[in-house]
C-alpha cells in the first residue's frame, strides 16, 4: 500500500502533476529536515526553560524567606513546587532546587536562623510547603506548624 | 499514468507558488531562530529592599525603621554588614538626618564594574527625641562579593565552590606587548575593629600607581591567605575554586589526596585554588 502511495507521489512529481499533492509533499519534506535539523535548538530551548522556571522559583523562594525574616512571629506562606520529580534543600539559609538535573543555588539574608530542610516532590503530585516564622526562627515544612 | 504534462503556465505558477511558500518558511524559521528570550528578574533592587526590609527591624531600630543613634554611632564608617547580611551581596549605608551622617558597611574600591542598585528609603533616628532620616542602601553585586560568598558556601555547606575569575588585577604591563597576561588575585584574612574577621584583597594597578584594598566583613568563615599567580591568555577567564578542608594543606596536597576535602561538619578551613 505505502509503496503505491510512493510510486503515485513520485509520478506525479516526476510529470509535474497534481499540483497541490506534490507541492504538499515536498513542504511536508522540508518541514521535516527543518525539525531534524533545528531539534537539539529545540530541546536547548526545552531545558533552558526548566533552567528559567527553576531559578525565578528559587529567587521567589529566597525572596519570601527574606520578607519572612523581618515579619512579625506567626507569619507563614504557602508555596507550591514545581509539578514533577524535585529536591529542594535549605542548609544554612542556602536554597538548592533541582529538577530534571538541573540546580539552582540561592542564598538568603542571615538576619535569623532559618531551620535546614529537605523536601522531595514525587511525578504527579502537588508539593505544598509553608515557610513560617515562629519567634526568630524560620521552619520550613510540608505542614503549617503552630508557633508555641 | 497516461496524463497530461503540465503546460508551461502551469509549470510557471507551480514553480512560483512553491518559492513563495518556501520564502515564507524561511522568514519564519529566521524569526524562530533570531528570537532570544531574556528574563530579567532586577533581583539586586528586590536584594536591596529586603535588606532594607531587614535592618529597619532589626536590633539597629526601635521601633520598626526608627535608628537607634547609639548603635549607629558603633558602626559609623566601620565596614560591617550586620546584624543583617547577604552572602551574595554586599551593601552600603547612609542614614543622614538634617545634622548628622552615619555610614558603614562594603564599599568596593577595586571591583567597582559591578553591578550596583541604590535606593532611599524614608526612616528616623531617635536622638535627643525623634529625627526625621532618609536612609540611602547601595546594594553591590560584584566579584569579590562572589567569592567571599564562595568561601562562606564552601566553609558552612562543605561543598567545593567555583567561579570563572578574569584577569582584574593586573601585576605588569606585560598585557601591552603579549597575548598572554600575568595576573594575580590576593586573598587575606584581616582583623579589624577587634576580633571582626574580614576578607581582603589587594592590587597594585599600573593606571593608579598605587596599592588598593578592598575588605569584605566575612565572620565565622575560616580560609587560608591565598596569593594565586596565573597566566591568562587575554579575553579569557580562569576558573577558581574554593575547597573546604579538612586542615591546613595546599592546591598540589588536594591533587594528590582528594581525601583532604571536607565534607559538612568536618570542614575547617578554605582553600582557594586556580585550576
Amino acid at each position: 500500500m505505502s509503496l503505491r502511495i510512493i510510486i503515485y507521489c513520485l509520478d506525479n512529481i516526476l510529470h509535474m502533476k497534481g499540483f497541490i499533492i506534490s507541492k504538499t509533499i515536498i513542504i511536508l519534506m522540508l518541514t521535516l529536515i527543518m525539525l531534524g535539523a533545528f531539534a537539539p535548538a529545540i530541546a536547548g530551548s526545552l531545558d533552558e526553560y526548566i533552567k528559567r522556571t527553576l531559578f525565578v522559583q528559587t529567587e521567589q523562594m529566597a525572596g519570601l524567606i527574606n520578607v519572612m525574616q523581618a515579619s512579625p512571629s506567626g507569619t507563614s506562606h504557602k508555596f507550591f513546587l514545581p509539578k514533577g520529580e524535585c529536591e529542594l534543600t535549605v542548609t544554612n539559609g542556602v536554597i538548592n532546587l533541582t529538577q530534571n538535573k538541573n540546580s539552582i543555588v540561592r542564598e538568603t539574608i542571615s538576619h535569623i536562623v532559618v531551620e535546614d530542610k529537605k523536601i522531595l516532590c514525587i511525578k504527579g503530585e502537588d508539593r505544598v510547603f509553608y515557610i513560617k516564622r515562629c519567634g526568630d526562627r524560620i521552619f520550613i515544612d510540608e505542614r503549617e506548624r503552630r508557633c508555641n | 499514468m497516461g496524463e497530461k504534462i503540465m503546460s508551461p503556465g502551469e509549470q510557471f505558477a507551480f514553480i512560483f507558488s512553491m518559492l513563495i511558500t518556501l520564502g515564507t518558511i524561511l522568514i519564519l524559521v529566521s524569526l524562530f531562530v533570531s528570537t532570544r528570550p531574556v528574563v530579567q528578574t532586577d533581583s539586586l533592587i528586590r536584594t536591596n529592599a529586603e535588606i532594607a526590609d531587614n535592618i529597619f527591624t532589626s536590633n539597629l531600630v526601635v521601633p520598626r525603621a526608627v535608628f537607634v543613634a547609639k548603635e549607629l554611632d558603633g558602626r559609623k564608617g566601620s565596614q560591617l554588614e550586620e546584624p543583617v547580611r547577604h552572602c551574595g551581596a554586599g551593601y552600603f549605608i547612609q542614614v543622614k538626618t538634617k545634622d548628622e551622617e552615619w555610614s558603614f558597611g562594603y564599599q568596593p574600591e577595586i571591583f567597582t564594574d559591578g553591578l550596583s542598585v541604590s535606593q532611599e528609603y524614608p526612616a528616623a533616628v531617635s536622638k535627643n527625641g525623634i529625627q526625621p532620616a532618609m536612609v540611602t542602601l547601595t546594594v553591590y553585586d560584584n566579584l569579590f562579593t562572589r567569592v567571599s560568598c564562595m568561601a562562606e558556601k564552601a566553609y558552612k555547606l562543605g561543598e567545593i565552590q567555583k567561579t570563572e575569575i578574569p584577569c582584574e588585577l593586573l601585576i605588569t604591563d606585560k598585557s601591552e606587548i603579549s597575548d598572554f597576561r600575568d595576573c594575580t588575585f590576593a586573598l587575606y584574612r584581616k582583623e579589624m575593629l577587634g576580633e571582626r574577621k574580614f576578607m581582603c584583597t589587594s592590587s597594585r594597578q599600573a593606571a593608579f600607581g598605587r596599592t588598593m584594598t578592598e575588605c569584605r566583613y566575612l565572620p565565622d568563615v575560616f580560609f587560608e591567605n591565598t596569593f594565586l599567580n596565573y597566566t591568562q591568555q587575554q579575553n579569557s577567564a580562569t576558573t577558581l575554586k574554593a575547597y573546604p578542608v579538612k586542615s591546613q594543606t595546599s592546591c598540589q596536597a588536594i591533587k594528590i589526596n582528594p581525601g583532604i576535602i571536607a565534607k559538612k561538619g568536618e570542614v575547617r578551613s578554605v582553600l582557594f585554588c586556580i585550576e
